[in-house]
């Protein structure tokens, strides 16, 4: 985590900009009979070093990698493009409207990147094509190793003037893979790209979990020779044993306001129970006695709620427990094997695993019980969680062999595989919003 | 002169190995305790097998025949099987932990840690609970029979360590068990 730091880029609006954005173009809560039409124009190596053309090629791709994927937009092919005139400083004064228009784009985004004393400089801009207009511009500083993380900070640029809410092309997926032949966390862009591995336990590693600042991450390892819960700082490095109770130490999930931590404790003659600790690692208090497996705890993102597994009905199912009464409702009913609740950002679903047969599928209902939902039907996919704006789902599947990780849009489409390489890949957790890279 | 000093480098020496001992015993202990707390610490009351459909006087009855088991020199730790999703001890689970509270009872400063363990259906979380289950489940049992529980510890590695490998219900079997391994 040391790198991210490193790379901190000098982040400068252009006083023309204002931060929020005037007007919205793409309405993300209705249902687009369309997508966007958004032409990327290829970043330029305005300065003509030759080292910057994988940096002008890398701001291009990624750039339009995400927006492609955000499912928002159609991006307007790039070979029908006509070669602009120049314009070295990026003023935007020359481009031909007309044109971009008569390609069907309304929205322009283009760049460049100058060779800087020390390191580069890229200036982007967004413009709106049918006014003619400016909408947003950026300046970042750098090395050619911060490209990536350009692209990713400007077309959260572009989704935030056009829609209105966050992008979240700087989040990360943490998640288990036993590649090494042990199982450890590790943690990918949400991407896929700029893999770290987090852990080097050399025992068993289960259940990653975000910080509510998404600077920390909780799991259980088998370390000390028990399922105890760890808290990793990603910044220091240091990692510190937080729960390690008689028994099983399980599955931790952190409070949306950072104050508590949910957990599964077995000190009960074996009894898997929800419990409250502290971030330091001190009980608070015991949610469930029931003589039954409950497993899996979930906040919902008001803090009011805790969804999780409970076998008291004989199988796994999904019920929700109000932290205020303490009353426990039963959420799913179909199917007789229900796990992995994953409580939606907006508040309103719980994506969750159901069992059929061998095979897992990663299914949405809505937080008061109705409108059960399956959205996927290749190999077995386990382990929702969301994207922070609620808009995605990453989660396990099997589908072409070993289990990777992929990503979709919330409605099941547009599936993509983001974890590669040797072993098997499990236990997504997404993060975050992130601020600091 | 000589010889004062060689003997007091000789005591430090001494003094040094000893607190080396104490400090090792010392450790010990604590991660003795640790592992195990329930017997050490005095844990709550042990939940009464009844609840689980296990009479008193089918106890009475296994209690006899682990006397009996006790006469006979030998025997081994053998692991006991479970059914999907469940952690009740069968009719034959119940036999071999017989056999294995005979061994315990005859060599009571042995101990155990029994192992939990899954077969690979099902969540990792939810498997981990159960794999703890199932190692309780035999724990309590042993101790039922009149096994010292200060012998016995747990942990569960759910579906994290099959016996064998393989994706049919051969071996899904093999690997829904609680395993007993020698300290």
């Amino acid at each position: 985590m040391k790198k991210i730091i490193a790379t901190c880029l000098c982040l400068m609006a252009l006083g023309a900009v204002s931060s929020a954005p005037a007007k919205i173009y793409i309405y993300i809560d209705t249902p687009a009979t369309s997508k966007f039409p958004i032409a990327i124009e290829p970043f330029r190596n305005i300065s003509g070093a030759p080292g910057l053309n994988d940096v002008a090629g890398t701001l291009s791709t990624v750039i339009s990698g995400d927006l492609e994927i955000s499912g928002l937009f159609r991006l307007i092919d790039p070979k029908t493009f006509i070669a602009d005139r120049d314009d070295k400083e990026m003023t935007g004064e020359r481009i031909r409207w007309d044109d971009w228009s008569l390609l069907g784009a309304e929205a322009l985004a283009r760049g460049g990147v100058y060779q800087e004393s020390r390191g580069l400089r890229v200036e982007a801009r967004l413009y709106d094509v049918v006014k003619g207009s400016f909408i947003s511009g950026k300046r970042y500083f750098g090395e050619p190793g911060d490209a990536r993380l350009m692209g990713h900070k400007f077309a959260d640029e572009i989704i935030y003037q056009l829609t209105g809410e966050k992008g979240i092309f700087q989040t990360r997926i943490a998640f288990i893979s036993d590649r090494t032949g042990r199982k450890e966390a590790y943690l990918i862009d949400f991407d896929g790209k700029n893999q770290t591995q987090v852990t080097s336990h050399r025992s068993i590693v289960l259940s990653p979990a975000w910080s509510p600042d998404g600077k920390k991450l909780l799991y259980t390892s088998y370390k000390s020779g028990n399922p105890d819960v760890y808290m990793r700082d990603l910044f220091q490095g240091q990692e510190v044993r937080l729960s390690h109770y008689r028994g099983i130490n399980l599955a931790p999930d952190w409070s949306p306001d950072g104050g508590k931590i949910v957990l599964t404790l077995s000190e009960d003659n074996g009894n898997s129970d929800i419990y409250l600790i502290n971030p330091q690692g001190e009980k608070l208090r015991r949610l469930t006695r029931e003589w039954s497996n409950d497993v899996s705890p979930c906040w919902s993102p008001n803090g009011r709620e805790i969804a999780f597994v409970s076998d008291r009905a004989g199988n796994p199912q999904i019920y929700v427990l109000d932290m205020q009464t303490e009353k426990v409702r039963r959420l799913t009913f179909a199917g007789s094997y229900n796990t992995s609740p994953a409580w939606s950002p907006r508040g309103d679903k719980i994506a969750y695993a159901s069992m059929a047969g061998r095979t897992f599928s990663i299914c949405t209902i809505n937080s008061d019980g109705s409108n059960p939902r399956q959205l996927t039907d290749a190999g077995s996919c386990e382990d929702p969680t969301w994207s922070p704006d609620g808009r995605h789902i990453a989660f396990s599947s099997n589908r072409y062999g070993k289990k990777k990780i992929f990503i979709m849009l919330a409605d099941g489409s547009g599936v993509r595989q983001v974890s590669g390489g040797e072993g098997n890949d499990t236990n997504p957790s997404w993060s975050p919003y992130i601020d600091y890279r | 002169m000589e010889t004062v000093k060689r003997s007091l480098r000789l005591l430090t020496m001494v003094v040094l190995a000893v607190s080396l001992v104490s400090l090792n015993a010392c450790s010990h202990r604590a991660s003795k305790k640790d592992r195990r707390g329930d017997a050490a610490l005095g844990e709550e009351a042990m939940k009464p097998l009844g609840e689980e459909g296990i009479s008193e006087q089918e106890l009475e009855e296994a209690r006899r025949k682990v006397a009996e088991l006790r006469q006979k020199q030998g025997g081994v730790l053998a692991t006991v099987y479970f059914e999907f999703d469940d952690f009740s001890l069968s009719d034959q689970a119940k036999a071999v932990l017989a056999q294995n509270a005979a061994w315990l009872m005859n060599n009571s400063q042995r101990d155990v840690i029994i192992e939990g363990h899954c077969d690979e259906r099902g969540t990792d979380e939810y498997n981990v609970a159960l794999g703890e289950r199932r190692a309780n489940s035999a724990k309590r049992y042993l101790i039922s029979l009149g096994v010292n529980a200060a012998q016995l510890s747990t942990i569960s590695f759910g579906e994290e360590r099959p016996a064998v490998q393989g994706h049919t219900e051969a071996e899904w079997a093999k690997n829904r068990r609680a395993e007993f391994v020698l300290q």
